[in-house]
């Protein structure tokens, strides 16, 4: 009785101790994860080193003021001067005698440029060049006859041509007349500056466009009417107390930031923003002049800033 | 039987020793058929269909890829589930199958419902079904470079160039690799063909996208006209028509105005261009291209990758001057080092098993017959293996215990030597032949039956992991299937083969001499052994305390679940926000990468950052997987630096580089962790639903309580947001008024941005696309995109005042243009980054790990805490998965599982020694045999663990045999009419020395595996430590407790030998 107590017993307690183990060997694995989460969530400052800034190349910049030069780019054709471009037109119907000028000629002003033989008189009649130019344009030839319905030369005077370029409604406002534009040629050589001297006070119904227009000096001729070119509209220069470079500008939750060095933090600041040009842009809140910001390979702190939510999940 | 088998043996025993030959034999042919491999696969049957849709955003991919296919793999039979990841411009799904499904079969399942889905998708998808590979797949890396030292050309190749090299030269070849299913490639450039049209040009000729279009498409075609006869000759007639060089593209005529024909070059650039990649790679920070050679299932890894690196080595003579192939990862080194290693055990073990055995024996020739077991049931065991298809790894062979496998055969040929020596002394003679035979089956006999009780009984105990399903299923089944095929083995060959080697070989003069060793051994065991049954009360109180006390070290003792296998080197997952453009990523991975390769033990670090040719891994740009490749050892400045130490420099430099989160793991590791599901967590909260913003509502809410939750660690939610995303919605009344239509606008949105195939330019073999895109300063930035000028269609006759303003001779009217601006609106804001589905719905999951806390109560706490105050809205469900399942499940299964294998040891001990007490006696052996294991583990800091349970299992068994052996005897003395004390004193030291060899033999067979830092090593350190430490404890306890148990419960009581039914 006794022994056979005992012996149950024993057993009882070998086969407890080997399921305990082996429970216990199933346990959940602990596998070490106390890695910290040494930053805030968004919203709080990113602590970096000044060796690790310089590891990831970011800049730092002073905020400070600056001026802003932006431009417009805007498509445009060349074309005549209106002002300078004479279509001539024989006075009295009759029949071309004699052609003196061809197309591309020049002509002085006065200068004889052809002759007609008048159906009404029968004598012949010379027609001068009305402003000096090149004829750009021949609608008769000789023998031909020749009406006061229908121009026969056209004389431009080249010396000065039309760009006219579209502006688009939403860049009108920022237009104004006198400002200036590089017009480039197309040819490689460096750009022709030209003023802007005609805004229409009408628009494009199509294209819900403005036509602005630039007089362009063109003596030797660079830019031949009919051309396409590209012209930039340098808008004016603004004075900005406080600007930042463009690269410094990262988007968290939607609110444009500026990361700003404190200590050995960055902290992310909200900044309201006014005008732009093609590197900088002007702060209207949210720094102080003398601020040290983080301008180039900003992206590096936004990323350090929220790389506790970064996984790959599949 | 066993006697006939036995009695057999011996009298055939030539006809049993080339029939053990012919087996060996066999298994030697069979090692050439084994597929070998460092881990054991523990991918799932999967098959994985990816679909590039470019320009698609995670939304659309979702909506009109991902959604079809996934419905349409819906109801697939032995389908465990599907899960589906839509990123942008990448739709991938992934078909669970249960485990044991053919791969083949499941895929032409899925092929078949793709059929049926392609109707549905958008034109312009690429599907394609992911490599059919696993996990173990990746076998060779290699980059192309450009080799600076041996190029006579000034300029370096270009990584397009490398990219065109690798494409065209190196890939087709590598495919015909045998073994070989596919080669993927990440890095550089595609080359391609770029027509960059000048919207104001196109505008002066009134030229429209689609008809620039449409000349590159008709003026790129070769068309074969049929023939004609002349003469009796047939002339095959061909009108060539491709283009060939950007002159040709230049060239070709899209329309005449005014008799001019206007060109290609008129109104566009022809350029050579780079595409808009997905990925990029690197190596030691500078851009490279990655290929990866990738095997089919079920090949040999090793022999594969040998083949691809002779390939690789032909095909390098062949490549452009200035260009080399470069390896970075060969599995075949690792698989070698695996093999070493178990080579290396077979060997030791053996030399190791001879030494003792003779040091014990005295008998060379039956030392060596013992330790042919080894080598024998090792080849048994490979063509049991290759017939049930398990790999051979460090998992499934570093479990392997000669020293315990051997034990049956070193018993019975103990018995055999001693009985041998006993009838010489007897007979004061030679035996006989036929007196030697008898001999030699009476020693087998007698011991045979507890040996192969024993045997048995180690097979029982591992039956427990056989049951483990999942992941740790398909670790530790192999790992159980291979010893016990081991035992199987050993088992019929200590009943044939030993006998007869005996036999046959163990003639002339076996004396029973003993040696120092047995000699000394006796000298201090007899009065130990005398002391011990006077004080057994004593004795067995202390075995009892020591049994509690390492019981309870145990619970203090840290585990780990699932070991991790050494691969020798490392890889690093380093992420970074949603959103990270390639080139960032690329530059942040770079610096990575050059402070990596200040570590002095790095030899080379690579990378692959978004997504490679073929998705075999769906990786948005944010994110890279880098492999560190660590020098040979030797080359170490300290040769004795741990891994760990090794990778803790890696984390700590990569701490070093900001804007990275990052996850350390090996090459192969993290292979697994792709292609199974990414939910490692111990829980995972899993919300179901339509809408993402409720989803990611409830998930926010979900964390929020979890968090709260007693024990939750590392609370997080799936980023499911945050890819910044510019919309430009199309303000239709603006686009009705100009008479523009939606797709007028998209199409050249689309054209600007990403570009539009337009055709292929043919080179031999190689194509190349030719792409339709707007210079780069009309689509650089969002504010070039909003100036991006959108024709308008051709002037009507108009008679509007306002048409007065432009001089109906101005050629400016005839350039109608809008800028994008003025008929849509740009916006960024954070997109959906990645849409997951589970069968077939939307989720989000929520992931949290538990620390100081149970699973079971922490998830029944969690479960209860959110039915309470979540408030789910209609068609909106919460499953639960995650680790915990797997934990929960294998819990449950093994307390059920391993008292009915404990239930069923006890019970063959009880038949084998038709006594419950001394069943429960020998039992006794097993709980005191387990306190010097953990002694040993705590003693070495080495945590609780699967292989440690392993040893565990093991140490069980041969703690079981011993005391089998010994009580077996006692029992055997008892019934010859000697008293309880006399036959235990006697069975005692008769079985010393069997006692002591098998215990030298299964311990310092393991001493090389317990030491051990090569591959493999972290299997075998828990196993063999707990094994020695196990073996020595058991051996003292055997040797000394068990015959003080016996006294202790056994009297002198005359009728013991009828049976006493069990009392409770």
């Amino acid at each position: 009785m006794n022994v056979s107590v005992r012996n149950a017993v024993l057993g009882v307690i070998g086969l407890i101790a080997i399921v305990l183990v082996a429970i216990y060997l199933m346990r959940p694995a602990n596998v070490a994860k106390t890695k910290a989460d040494a930053h805030d969530d968004h919203g709080g400052a990113v602590e970096l080193s000044d060796a690790k800034i310089a590891a990831t190349g970011i800049e730092l910049v002073k905020v400070a003021s600056g001026t802003l030069r932006d431009t417009l780019a805007l498509n445009g054709v060349v074309t005549p001067n209106q002002e300078m471009l004479v279509q001539v037109t024989p006075r009295f119907p009759g029949v071309v005698t004699e052609i003196r000028k061809r197309v591309g000629d020049r002509v002085e002003k006065g200068e004889v440029i052809a002759k007609i033989e008048s159906n009404q008189s029968l004598t012949v009649y010379e027609i001068k060049a009305a402003i000096s130019g090149t004829v750009i344009e021949r609608q008769v030839a000789l023998g031909e006859y020749a009406s006061e319905q229908k121009a026969a030369f056209t004389i431009a005077d080249l010396s000065s041509v039309w760009v006219d370029l579209a502006i688009s409604r939403r860049d009108l406002t920022r237009t104004k007349m006198g400002d200036v534009i590089l017009i480039e040629s197309g040819d490689g050589s460096s750009p022709i500056e030209a003023k802007l001297s005609y805004i229409s006070p009408v628009s494009n119904a199509d294209t819900q466009s403005v036509l602005a227009r630039a007089v362009v000096a063109n003596d030797p001729i660079r830019l031949r009417p009919g051309l396409f070119v590209t012209a930039r509209l340098v808008l004016q220069a603004k004075e900005a107390p406080l600007v930042v470079k463009l690269s410094a500008l990262q988007t968290i939750e939607n609110r444009t930031v500026v990361f700003v060095r404190n200590g050995n933090k960055f902290e992310p600041r909200d900044v309201e923003l006014g005008d732009r040009d093609a590197e900088h842009v002007e702060v209207l809140f949210g720094l102080v002049e003398g601020d040290i910001y983080a301008a180039k390979n900003s992206f590096v702190i936004k990323a350090e800033l929220a790389k506790g939510s970064a996984a790959h999940e599949h | 039987m066993i006697d006939r088998i036995l009695d057999f043996s011996i009298r055939q025993r030539w006809l049993v020793i080339i029939v053990a030959l012919a087996m060996g034999a066999l298994g030697a042919y069979n090692f050439t058929r084994l597929p070998i491999d460092a881990v054991p696969d523990i991918t799932d049957v999967q098959v994985q269909i990816n679909a590039t849709a470019q320009g698609f955003s995670p939304l659309e991919v979702e909506q009109r890829i991902t959604f079809p296919i996934e419905t349409g793999m819906g109801g697939l039979p032995k389908l465990k589930y599907t899960r589906s990841l839509s990123r942008y411009g990448l739709s991938q799904v992934t078909a669970v199958f249960d485990d044991g499904t053919d791969i083949y079969f499941a895929r032409t399942l899925v092929n078949e419902r793709l059929q049926q889905v392609k109707d549905r998708l958008p034109q312009g998808i690429e599907l394609a079904m992911s490599p059919i590979s696993t996990g173990l797949g990746e076998i060779y890396m290699y980059s192309v470079v450009a080799d600076e030292k041996n190029n006579k050309k000034k300029q370096a190749a270009t990584p397009t160039e490398l990219r065109t090299v690798h494409d065209w030269i190196i890939k087709p070849q590598l495919r015909t690799v045998p073994g070989v299913v596919e080669v993927n490639v990440i890095g550089g450039y595609e080359r391609q063909f770029h027509v960059l049209p000048n919207p104001t040009l196109l505008m002066a000729y009134r030229i429209s996208f689609r008809e620039v279009m449409t000349a590159l498409a008709a003026n790129n075609a070769n068309v074969g006209a049929g023939y004609i006869e002349r003469n009796g000759e047939q002339y095959l007639v061909r009108t060539p028509g491709q283009v060939l060089t950007i002159a040709d593209i230049q060239n070709i005529v899209i329309g005449t105005r005014k008799g001019i024909p206007v060109r290609v070059s008129d109104i566009a650039e022809v350029v050579e261009g780079k595409e808009l990649r997905t990925g990029a790679a690197l190596l030691n920070g500078e851009e490279t291209v990655l290929g990866t050679a990738m095997l089919l299932i079920g090949e040999n890894s090793r022999t594969v990758s040998q083949r691809v690196a002779a390939k690789l080595d032909e095909i390098s003579r062949s490549l452009p001057e200035g260009i080399v192939v470069q390896t970075l990862y060969d599995r075949s080194k690792l698989v070698e080092a695996t093999i070493a290693t178990v080579e290396r055990n077979l060997f030791e073990g053996a030399v190791l098993v001879i030494v003792i055995l003779f040091l014990i024996l005295g008998n060379f020739k039956a030392a060596f017959v013992t330790a042919l077991v080894i080598p024998l049931s090792m080849l048994f065991t490979i063509t049991g293996m290759v017939e049930n298809k398990v790999s051979a790894n460090l998992m499934s062979l570093g479990a392997i215990d000669f020293g315990i496998i051997i034990d049956g055969a070193v018993i019975i040929v103990e018995n055999c030597l001693r009985l041998l020596a006993h009838e010489q002394q007897r007979r004061g003679r030679l035996l006989t032949t036929e007196e030697r035979f008898s001999t030699i089956l009476a020693g087998a006999r007698e011991v045979i039956k507890p040996s192969l009780f024993g045997t048995l009984i180690i097979a029982i105990v591992y039956l427990p992991v056989l049951t483990l399903t999942g992941t740790e299923g398909k670790m530790f089944t192999p790992m159980a299937l291979t010893v016990l095929m081991a035992l199987l083995g050993a088992a019929i060959l200590s009943m044939t083969f030993i006998p007869a080697a005996i036999a046959l070989f163990v003639t002339g003069k076996v004396t029973e001499k003993e040696n120092w060793f047995m000699r000394g051994a006796r000298k201090y065991y007899i009065p130990l052994l005398d002391r011990s049954i006077a004080s057994r009360r004593i004795v067995v109180s202390l075995a009892l305390g020591l049994v509690l006390i390492s019981g309870l070290a145990a619970t203090r003792m840290g585990g780990e679940f699932i070991p991790s296998l050494d691969e020798g080197d490392v890889a690093l997952h380093a992420m970074r926000i949603p959103g990270t453009s390639l080139t960032q990523s690329a530059e942040m991975q770079q610096a990575l990468e050059k402070r990596l390769m200040a570590i002095p033990e790095v030899l080379t670090v690579f990378s692959r950052i978004g997504t490679a040719e073929i998705a075999t891994d769906v990786m948005p740009p944010s994110i890279s997987d880098t492999y560190v490749m660590l020098k040979p050892r030797k080359e170490w400045s300290n040769p004795r630096k741990s891994k760990a130490d090794i990778v803790l420099e890696i984390e700590k430099a990569s701490e070093e580089i900001p804007g990275s989160a990052y996850e350390l793991s090996q090459p192969i590791q993290m292979r697994f962790n792709e292609l199974n599901s990414g939910v490692r967590a111990d829980v995972a909260i899993k919300i179901f639903g339509d809408d993402l913003d409720v989803l990611l509502q409830i998930a926010t809410q979900v964390q929020g309580i979890i968090q709260k939750v007693t024990g939750a660690a590392d609370v997080k939610t799936e980023q499911v947001q945050g890819l910044p995303v510019l919309t430009v919605k199309l303000n239709r009344p603006a686009l009705s008024r100009l008479g523009l239509s939606v797709a007028d606008v998209q199409a050249i949105v689309e054209i600007a941005v990403g570009g539009k195939s337009a055709g292929t330019v043919f080179d031999g073999d190689r194509r190349f696309d030719l792409v339709v895109r707007l210079p780069e300063n009309l689509r650089s930035d969002i504010d070039a995109l909003r100036n991006l000028p959108i024709p308008l269609p051709a002037a009507e006759a108009q008679t509007n005042a306002v048409r007065a303003a432009w001089e109906s001779t101005s050629p400016l009217a005839q350039v109608r243009y809008v800028p994008l601006s003025s008929v849509a609106e740009l916006e960024t804001a954070p997109g959906p980054n990645q849409i997951s589905r589970e069968n077939g719905k939307r989720r989000v999951v929520v992931t949290a790990n538990v620390r100081g806390r149970d699973l079971g109560s922490f998830v029944t706490d969690a479960q209860a805490q959110i039915a309470q105050n979540v408030k789910l809205p209609a068609g909106y469900w919460i499953g639960w998965g995650g680790l915990f399942e797997q934990l929960v499940s294998a819990t449950k299964r093994l307390t059920i599982v391993v008292p009915i294998a404990l239930l069923l040891i006890f019970f063959l001990l009880y038949m084998s020694l038709k006594s419950v007490t001394d069943a429960a006696i020998v039992f006794s052996g097993v709980p005191l045999a387990l306190t010097g294991g953990i002694a040993a583990l705590l003693l070495r800091g080495i945590p609780l663990s699967i292989s440690a349970g392993i040893g565990f299992i093991a140490l069980s068994g041969v703690a079981v045999l011993n005391g089998l052996v010994i009580i077996a005897f006692i029992q055997k003395l008892r019934e010859d009419g000697k008293s309880v004390i006399e036959s235990v004193k006697e069975g005692a030291l008769t079985r010393l020395r069997p006692v002591l060899m098998t215990a030298l033999v299964a311990s310092l067979g393991f001493v090389p595996m317990a030491i051990a830092t090569g591959p493999g090593a972290e299997v075998q350190r828990p196993l063999a430590t707990v094994v020695i430490g196990g073996i020595i404890s058991s051996t003292i306890l055997t040797l000394l407790v068990l015959p003080a148990l016996y006294v202790l419960f056994r009297r002198d009581v005359p009728e013991n030998k009828t049976l006493k039914p069990a009392r409770r």
